[in-house]
């Protein structure tokens, strides 16, 4: 089995399960609904009658929005213009790099770890559906089946994310502010930034593709101790880390060639027209969907290549 | 005879106000050589500076020989003192003590941490003193707020009274430790920026009593004068200080000295680094006059190099135009270091910039700090109002002059967001920030901080979050909501006025206040009485708007002398069953409301279908007022203020109605965007899972 063909017999395989990609995305969607409701009449109910609301349609209009977010509670504060754009992603990526999604409002927290449940709940039936096996198994009685095996292993996985998310990155920008402490130049300081987020991402990456490949082995085996899981892949990892690191990077070169895609087509702030705002909610619809698929890309990918070369 | 006895003594305080700072410094060689040009200030405390800088210690050795004059009418018996890096002595200072909870000092080193040390005050025998020696009368005292632990000012007892218009030579001898960078002073690798390092007089107010006050947050207060300073560097390193370099002498030490002057500024400041990189320009404009200009960049910041220029330039073009010009013929830029926290500061003719190293030109970095801290050369360095107590006299007033420099010089800045620990910058185009002109800047923290205290307090003395918007955010609105009550001519008259009688003095509020009633000729006590000596805040908002067809008389009509009864008139449409009159009238009702405590004289403009617009005035005094009309169109707009006079009004989205709302397409916009941003958040969740 070779990179290449785990990677575009990913494709294929993933392509097998659009309609789930896209339950997804509507469960993804409707969770974010109903928060964008309560937005949505925060902001309707704050301009009434308001012909802030002509700038607000046209652009962008900062004087009603400092008003508006020195009064906004709950959910509606998490509005800023940023995310407008590229901004709805890079805000999120940005939070993400520097941990700081994990103190998000509780809202959104919540709701990010009702939507990596899902996640869990899903990963059994995709990987069993990426696999080739004799007969088509059922999607949903395949999550159900694997869903506290998976759940086990994600504790596992939590675990050590936070052990590298909290105290190694700690720890590591400690040492990172001490070396640059008395640094002048920015250009410095940017670089020893750059290899901060190195150093502690690729560990991440690495626990990911553990626990990634740990998923499609429990599946592949049908293993009852989901625990025992990641041994057994990190033997197989070391075995084929080549290839493992290869197809990681080239899916995950395809996510960025979506982003900068989308970077390039998405709309700003000059949206005024029903359509034209349509028009932008529809691309970064398809941006979200795009990404869901490259997710389960991750997994088709791996699974194929797994499946073609453990014996 | 006691008037007569008043008025020669007023005379001879007079004439020895004039004499004496021409007499002050004719000894000095330096001065002679460079005190040729006028005398611009009344040249009170003058100070000879010899320091020598230790890096490797971060040490400042310095003797200064300060020629000081009692410029009141009272005999003073002691002398006051700054000694500004007491503050990082330790965590007790008044200063620090106030702002432990915003700076972390856990990361603070034995190295970092600093102190004013006077090793020796001596007085000179010189203009009828005898030689003495104070510094076993040195005591450190705690006007503000008694705190014992603070040692930021220090108090000499004289040997005997000095008298009004007496002058006295003090000579002394102190070593600064310099902190780490902290509060746009100290040394960051081999940085250095150095504010308010030397021992330095209060100001003697004209009622006899020292304005010397402790320093706890806020900014600086003193006399104008002639600085005469050598500072010693190591060789090869760049210093750039208030002033110009008269001369330089190489040490066999390894060591330079640098030699600077300058006269009628009221501080000194300087910096020094091996990295800094200098370039030369010069500001020429019709009518101004020329100015050298200085900047020494950090490498980083190489590419920045015109736009700092650019911005120096178009300051002192506009308030050179529009308030007084630059007097002193030179001006140094500091691009400060990266991370050194000594960005955006002034001092007289030099202050500090900054911008970071990834900086795109629509985000107006280096060029709105720029403008701001070199605007600061007017208000602050040339008219230098106490920023102790009323800070908002130059920052205030510069943010103002600010917004309207940058608002003709550039285009409005787009907005960022910085990624990455905030080096990789973002643009969003199609998003600028709002002008002062059009509205608040910051006016989130402007509305929720506005009633925390009043601008009238003194600026050490505000409340807590409370000195940031009353120094600068309300005063610039202030003076905005001024501008467009009284045109711009009129403002520029005004300002341009209270720029030449004051400069190189100390104006006080009310000094402004006389200048705007006199220059105006109408009495604005109200005006100020609301926003200088009150918390008040300004909100004029539409209440209620109603309008509909006229209809027919439902009920008794008397026609000649009868009354008759209307019947509703069949298929009538509308709930009451009444026909709506031919030619069809609208009757629209308009309600106005004053939500807030403050009061102004408002506009209310009101737009009909047919796009005629009527005007209504409103002395705004009521809590509210209401407005009918019976016109054949109806009403489709409402505007309370159309013009935007009063931008210190809270809230701008109530100031409009409109027939035709577009709230929900606006909303369900942003809403849309809103969710794209959610929805991605939480799929980046799912790289966990």
């Amino acid at each position: 089995m070779t990179t290449s063909k785990a990677f575009f017999s990913g494709i294929q395989r993933v392509n097998r399960t659009l309609k789930i990609i896209f339950l997804i995305y509507l469960v993804n969607l409707l969770i974010v609904m109903a928060f964008g409701s309560i937005l949505a009449g925060a902001i309707e109910k704050d301009l009434g009658n308001s012909l802030d609301a002509q700038n607000l349609r046209k652009g962008f209009d900062y004087l009603w929005y400092d008003s508006f977010s020195s009064q906004a509670g709950g959910i509606a504060k998490t509005f800023t213009p940023t995310v407008t754009g590229i901004g709805a992603v890079f805000n999120g990526l940005d939070d993400f790099l520097n941990t700081r999604v994990f103190s998000s409002q509780p809202a959104i927290l919540a709701m990010g770890f009702a939507f990596l449940l899902l996640w869990t709940f899903f990963s059994a039936g995709f990987i069993a559906s990426f696999l080739q096996m004799p007969e088509k198994p059922s999607f949903f009685h395949e999550s159900a089946r694997f869903f506290w095996r998976f759940l086990l292993l994600g504790i596992l996985a939590a675990i050590c994310y936070y052990i590298v998310l909290h105290y190694f990155f700690q720890w590591i920008s400690a040492i990172e502010a001490q070396i640059t402490r008395q640094t002048v130049d920015e250009r410095t300081v940017f670089i020893y930034t750059v290899i901060k987020y190195l150093i502690v991402w690729l560990p991440v990456v690495l626990i990911n593709i553990i626990f990634d490949y740990s998923k499609v082995a429990i599946v592949r085996h049908d293993l009852t101790n989901a625990l025992r899981a990641p041994l057994r892949v990190v033997r197989f990892i070391m075995a084929h880390w080549g290839k493992v690191i290869i197809l990681y990077l080239a899916v995950g070169v395809v996510w960025i060639g979506w982003l900068a895609l989308y970077w390039a087509v998405v709309p700003g702030a000059a949206t005024s027209t029903w359509g034209a705002i349509l028009w932008a909610f529809v691309i970064g619809q398809i941006y979200l969907i795009i990404r869901i698929w490259t997710k389960g890309f991750f997994y088709a990918s791996e699974t194929v290549l797994y499946d073609g070369l453990v014996e | 005879m006691k008037k007569n006895g008043i008025l020669f003594g007023q005379i001879f305080f007079l004439l020895l106000q004039i004499c004496l700072p021409l007499s002050i410094f004719s000894q000095s060689n330096t001065n002679k050589k460079f005190a040729a040009g006028p005398v611009l200030s009344p040249r009170i405390a003058n100070y000879a500076i010899d320091v020598k800088l230790d890096t490797e210690k971060h040490l400042l050795n310095g003797s200064e020989v300060l020629t000081w004059r009692n410029t009141s009418r009272y005999d003073i018996p002691d002398l006051r003192f700054h000694l500004y890096y007491n503050a990082w002595l330790n965590d007790k200072s008044s200063f620090l003590s106030r702002l432990n909870s915003y700076y972390r000092l856990a990361g603070y080193g034995k190295n970092d941490w600093a102190y004013c040390k006077v090793k020796s005050i001596k007085i000179k025998g010189t203009r009828g003193w005898r030689d003495a020696d104070l510094t076993q009368s040195m005591k450190y005292i705690q006007p503000d707020d008694m705190n014992s632990d603070d040692k930021t000012v220090m108090e000499v007892q004289l040997p005997r009274l000095i008298r009004p218009g007496e002058s006295i030579e003090i000579e002394i001898e102190w070593q600064s430790k310099v902190p780490r960078t902290f509060a746009r002073t100290g040394t960051i690798d081999e940085y250095y920026f150095l504010g308010q390092w030397f021992p330095k007089i209060g100001v003697l107010q004209d009622d006899g009593l020292w304005n010397c006050h402790q320093f706890i947050g806020t900014e600086f207060f003193s006399d104008y004068g002639v600085y005469d300073v050598k500072m010693t560097v190591p060789k090869d390193w760049i210093v750039g200080a208030t002033g110009e370099e008269v001369d330089r002498t190489q040490n066999d030490s390894g060591t330079v000295m640098h030699h600077y002057y300058q006269a009628d500024v009221h501080d000194f400041a300087w910096t020094t680094s091996p990295h800094f990189r200098v370039f030369t320009d010069r500001f020429e404009e019709t009518g101004l006059p020329a100015t050298r200009l200085r900047l020494l960049l950090m490498p980083d910041h190489l590419d920045k190099k015109e736009r700092y220029f650019q911005a120096t330039k178009t300051t002192l073009k506009y308030y050179g135009t529009w308030f007084g010009p630059y007097p002193y013929g030179h001006l140094t830029i500091i691009d400060p270091a990266y991370q050194s926290r000594t960005g955006g500061m002034e001092y007289p003719t030099l202050f500090t910039g900054g911008t970071r190293w990834l900086s795109p030109k629509a985000t107006l970095s280096p060029e709105g700090v720029t403008v701001h801290e070199c605007g600061h050369q007017f208000w602050y360095g040339i008219v230098g109002n106490n920023e102790f107590e009323n800070a908002w006299l130059d920052e205030g007033f510069n943010t103002y002059s600010q917004s309207r420099a940058m608002e003709v010089a550039y285009p409005p800045r787009t907005l960022d967001r910085r990624y990455l620990d905030g080096f990789l910058p973002v643009l969003f185009p199609g998003i600028h920030e709002v002008y002062r002109s059009q509205g608040a800047e910051r006016f989130d923290g402007f509305e929720s901080g506005l009633k925390l205290d009043r601008m009238s307090r003194d600026s050490w003395q505000q409340a807590p979050g409370a000195y940031r918007i009353n120094a600068y955010n309300k005063p610039a609105l202030m003076l905005q909501t001024l501008e467009n009550y009284l045109g711009w001519d009129l403002m520029q008259k005004i300002m341009s006025t209270y720029f030449e009688r004051w400069k190189f003095k100390h104006p006080r509020p009310e000094d402004f206040f006389r200048v705007v009633n006199e220059i105006s000729s109408l009495d604005m006590s109200w005006f100020f009485e609301q926003t200088y000596n009150s918390s008040n805040v300004f909100d004029y908002a539409v209440g209620s708007v109603r309008s509909q067809p006229v209809r027919a008389t439902l009920g008794y009509v008397e026609e000649d002398g009868l009354l008759q009864f209307e019947e509703p008139s069949e298929g009538a449409a509308g709930d009451t069953n009444q026909a709506e009159v031919v030619p069809p009238q609208f009757k629209s009702t308009i309600i106005v409301r004053r939500w807030g405590e403050a009061i102004f004289p408002v506009e209310i403009k009101m737009t009909f279908a047919n796009g005629d617009t009527l005007l209504e005035r409103w002395d705004g005094s009521d809590r509210w007022a209401r407005f009918d009309y019976v016109r054949p169109e109806k009403l489709v707009k409402v505007e309370v203020d159309p013009r935007g006079v009063l931008v210190l009004d809270i809230n701008r989205t109530n100031n409009t109605w409109s027939a035709k709302p577009q709230a929900r397409i606006a909303a369900y916009k942003w809403t849309g965007k809103w969710m794209i941003w959610l929805q991605s958040m939480l799929q980046f969740f799912t790289f966990f899972s």
